[in-house]
């Protein structure tokens, strides 16, 4: 299990390069790229921390730091 | 009536992986690194012009391999903590092995990264979108070398230690740690090298 994380984290770091790279419309790569990073930490979160099966409170406030960071960087970006 | 409850508690009986001093902890400097992301992103609205020439210094394919060399060393701890729970000790050694070799990756890497910089005349000095990209890299760079220093005493103390509960915490706190330190580098990584490469 853990190594088909580590492949589809591989597969979404490469995916989220070649995005920056090729796609021209920047405020959707922007977003995508950052939503890219949000799926990627909570597939740690959740597969390698194993925070399902810490005490609720955790999964909770680290999710919400996921959310809350992504978006920071996306609003962060959006008006420039 | 005296309290006999020692410091460390009961951190071997509790539920789940790791113990809560160790989620304690992470969420705290999960909250250090979303405010400089704040304050980077405030400045960078201030002045972005100066943010968006000096991304252009940094080399995005240097960090990409930095990004490959952490999530896999994350993958291994991972392993090496299953390997722990399985009594496994050949496992436990070989995966916090790999583990150790891929840190030191990053290490070197980021070493070669930065005297690049530093040969180029760029310090923490030379505007502010450099004194974040030392700060924020520097501090992620500490976590990293204080990860290893963890997973090579876990590796160190694996064959004398295995099946042990102390011993399952204790991997499982280093491994959490570790996998922390791999999710604020997923952030680092598009927020510092991504966002200037997008046409």
């Amino acid at each position: 299990m853990p190594m088909r994380i580590w492949l589809l984290l591989m597969a979404l770091t490469f995916g989220s390069v070649l995005l920056a790279e090729e796609l021209h419309a920047r405020q959707i790569t922007l977003v995508a790229i950052f939503l890219i990073a949000a799926v990627k930490a909570e597939l740690v979160m959740d597969h390698y921390m194993e925070a399902r099966h810490t005490q609720r409170h955790w999964l909770i406030m680290y999710f919400i730091w996921i959310i809350v960071v992504t978006l920071l960087l996306v609003g962060g970006h959006s008006w420039v | 009536m005296m309290n006999n409850a020692s410091p460390q508690g009961d951190s071997a009986l509790e539920p789940g992986p790791g113990t809560n001093g160790i989620w304690t902890f992470v969420f705290i400097d999960m909250l250090v690194f979303l405010m400089f992301f704040l304050i980077y992103v405030s400045e960078r609205h201030r002045v972005t012009e100066v943010f968006v020439k000096s991304q252009h210094h940094l080399t995005p394919w240097v960090a990409l391999l930095s990004t490959v060399a952490l999530l896999t060393s994350s993958w291994c701890v991972a392993e090496a903590v299953q390997a722990t729970r399985r009594l496994d000790v050949r496992a436990v050694t070989r995966w916090l092995g790999f583990s150790l070799l891929l840190g030191g990756v990053f290490v070197i890497n980021k070493i070669v990264e930065y005297s690049g910089k530093i040969a180029a005349g760029i310090s923490p000095a030379t505007n502010s979108f450099f004194s974040f990209y030392f700060l924020i890299t520097g501090i992620h760079f500490l976590h990293v070398c204080v990860g290893m220093i963890f997973i090579a005493h876990c590796r160190a103390s694996a064959s004398g230690e295995t099946g042990r509960t102390q011993y399952l915490k204790k991997i499982e706190n280093t491994g959490l740690f570790w996998h922390f330190v791999d999710i604020l580098w997923l952030f680092i990584f598009p927020l510092l090298y991504l966002t200037e490469l997008v046409q």
